[in-house]
């Protein structure tokens, strides 16, 4: 009897405790306690726009006083994925325009809201002790190089099989260079971010990834090799402010700041082409 | 007093707010098991079976974490028997330390086996100057596999080793049998119950093995892409292979637990 009763009452309570967490999840930052009332918005960015993302909220927040930006960093795929399945975010980065189209034909993206803030080139890089003796793209299909590649779901990894597929249809290259290259994959890597350490320690030989992953901190640690423009691939980064934020106003301020001049001197930093200034 | 009044109250506030939270957990844990095996239809799960992301993972998985298993068993056995038997300076040191694997995490295993085993680590610079690199290969996963999942089979070995009566060690030493053969013919068969959950918690902790693995072994199908590493890949591109194998390591990881509940209600077999 007391167990019959305590369990129905269990099923009763049961989803109510389930909606404080999950909102205690969600919804609630913790704030300063300063009391001011501080407005927010959430940033799904790819894990690529790391370093500029940052930098550009920084300036954001010193800009607009009382604003907090929080970031998500991810790879493209895996923020589209957590978007769909109901993250609360305001605006979305992705690296490549395929995310956003998977979330514009859902509807959780205003259509409207979408542009294309920068562009972005691949590039390889390799360890500063160079272990491989790498100093042309064609070394990267010598049999014994270890390469790592972005996984084939990634933008990243896909850019990179589509460069790859380029090297191919040229004679000068060839099928035999571009299986060879494959065959020297020792890893395909989910983000951006766990191929470099791979590079930095040394572990790796070589790596595809973008032109703005290189640039400023590793400078001293890695060194750049560039994919030819006939090869290369131009990877468009799009943004786009979610139905669902709550706070579109400060969306749209915080679009426009990454795409004037502040956002436009910032990307150039950190290696991006941006396409607004 | 009260408490115990009150518990035994039938439908106190207490023991309300007990079967409340009781039933919470138990819903916390089981709705997302379950929800794992709604989401797929038989079909769609047999057709996962074939796909080729997860039956190399599977095959990669198993002969992985069965060759680390079997290295933990054969060099792990004597330090619990050691530890169980003798007494030196230092040895909760040296226990604490081999405990440590079981609180770390996995990152740091990572790191760490990187910083040892990396081409330029410590010993990997050496190994690397005679032609053995240790990074990105199946070797890789062992390592890895082996470091998080020891402590587990060595402390059961362990307690088993402690709870066999030593007469029984003494009487077959006296009858004449030498160290070795009271070791394997008495010691070992008499603690073989704990031997065996011990075996079988480090073998899913091997399977289960991704922060370390993915940092020291990388991601490369057939190779190092483990089961957890598959399921993580397939995440963004193939949900039904990513759910097919989530699936297979719940049902083994419910059978190591079923397993190890058979063997330890019977720590030691006794006469």
């Amino acid at each position: 009897m007391t167990i019959r009763r305590t369990v129905s009452t269990g099923v009763l309570v049961f989803p109510v405790i389930l909606l404080i967490l999950f909102a205690g999840c969600t919804g609630l930052v913790p704030t300063d306690g300063s009391g001011i009332s501080e407005e927010e918005i959430t940033v799904f960015s790819a894990a690529s726009l790391t370093g500029a993302i940052t930098d550009l909220s920084g300036l954001f927040e010193e800009k607009y006083p009382g604003t907090v930006v929080i970031h998500n960093f991810d790879n493209s795929n895996a923020l589209r994925t957590q978007i769909e399945h109901g993250a609360k975010a305001d605006i979305f980065i992705s690296a490549d325009m395929g995310q956003m189209t998977a979330l514009l034909e859902k509807g959780c993206i205003d259509e409207q809201s979408v542009v294309i803030i920068l562009e972005n080139a691949l590039a390889v890089i390799i360890p500063v002790e160079n272990p491989a003796s790498i100093t042309e793209i064609r070394d990267l299909g010598y049999p014994g190089v270890r390469l790592v590649i972005g996984a084939d779901g990634t933008p990243f990894g896909r850019y990179t099989r589509e460069i790859l597929e380029k090297y191919r249809d040229d004679p000068q290259y060839g099928s035999v260079f571009v299986d060879t290259i494959y065959s020297n994959i020792v890893s395909e890597e989910m983000s951006v971010g766990s191929v470099m350490p791979k590079i930095i320690l040394g572990e790796a030989d070589a790596a595809f990834l973008y032109k703005s992953d290189i640039l400023k901190r590793y400078n001293d640690q890695v060194i750049r090799i560039e994919i030819p423009e006939a090869y290369n691939v131009v990877a468009r980064y799009p943004a786009g402010i979610l139905k669902e934020s709550a706070n579109k106003n400060l969306a749209e301020e915080y679009v426009n700041f990454l795409t004037g001049p502040e956002g436009g001197i910032l990307l150039r930093e950190y290696g991006f082409d941006p396409t607004h200034v | 007093m009260i408490w115990t009044n009150n518990l035994s109250i039938e439908g106190s506030p207490l023991k309300v707010v007990m079967g409340i939270v009781v039933v919470l957990l138990l819903m916390f844990i089981m709705v997302p098991l379950l929800a794992l095996f709604l989401r797929i239809t038989p079909g769609e799960f047999v057709d996962a079976l074939s796909n080729p992301i997860v039956t190399e993972a599977l095959t990669l998985s198993l002969m992985t974490a069965l060759v680390s298993t079997i290295i933990v068993i054969i060099a792990g056995t004597p330090v619990a028997y050691l530890h169980a038997r003798s007494h030196y300076p230092g040895k909760e040191v040296i226990d604490s330390v081999i405990d440590l694997p079981i609180v770390l995490p996995p990152a740091v295993a990572g790191i760490a086996l990187l910083m040892a085993f990396g081409r330029y680590g410590l010993i990997g610079a050496y190994l690397n100057e005679v032609g053995l690199s240790i990074a990105f290969t199946t070797l890789a996963v062992i390592f890895a596999q082996i470091f998080v999942s020891c402590p587990f089979y060595i402390r059961q070995a362990r307690a088993g080793f402690e709870a066999v009566d030593r007469s029984y060690e003494d009487a077959s030493r006296t009858l004449g049998a030498g160290p070795a053969a009271t070791f394997f013919l008495v010691s070992i068969p008499l603690s073989l119950p704990s031997l065996i959950s011990g075996a079988v918690m480090t073998f899913s902790r091997a399977l289960g093995e991704f922060g370390a693995t993915i940092m020291v072994a990388g991601n490369f199908p057939g190779r190092t892409q483990t089961m957890p590493l598959a399921i993580y890949t397939a995440m963004q591109s193939d949900l039904n292979a990513a759910l097919s194998l989530s699936i297979i390591l719940v049902v083994i990881s419910f059978g190591v637990i079923v397993i190890v509940k058979f063997f330890s209600g019977r720590g030691v077999y006794r006469c």
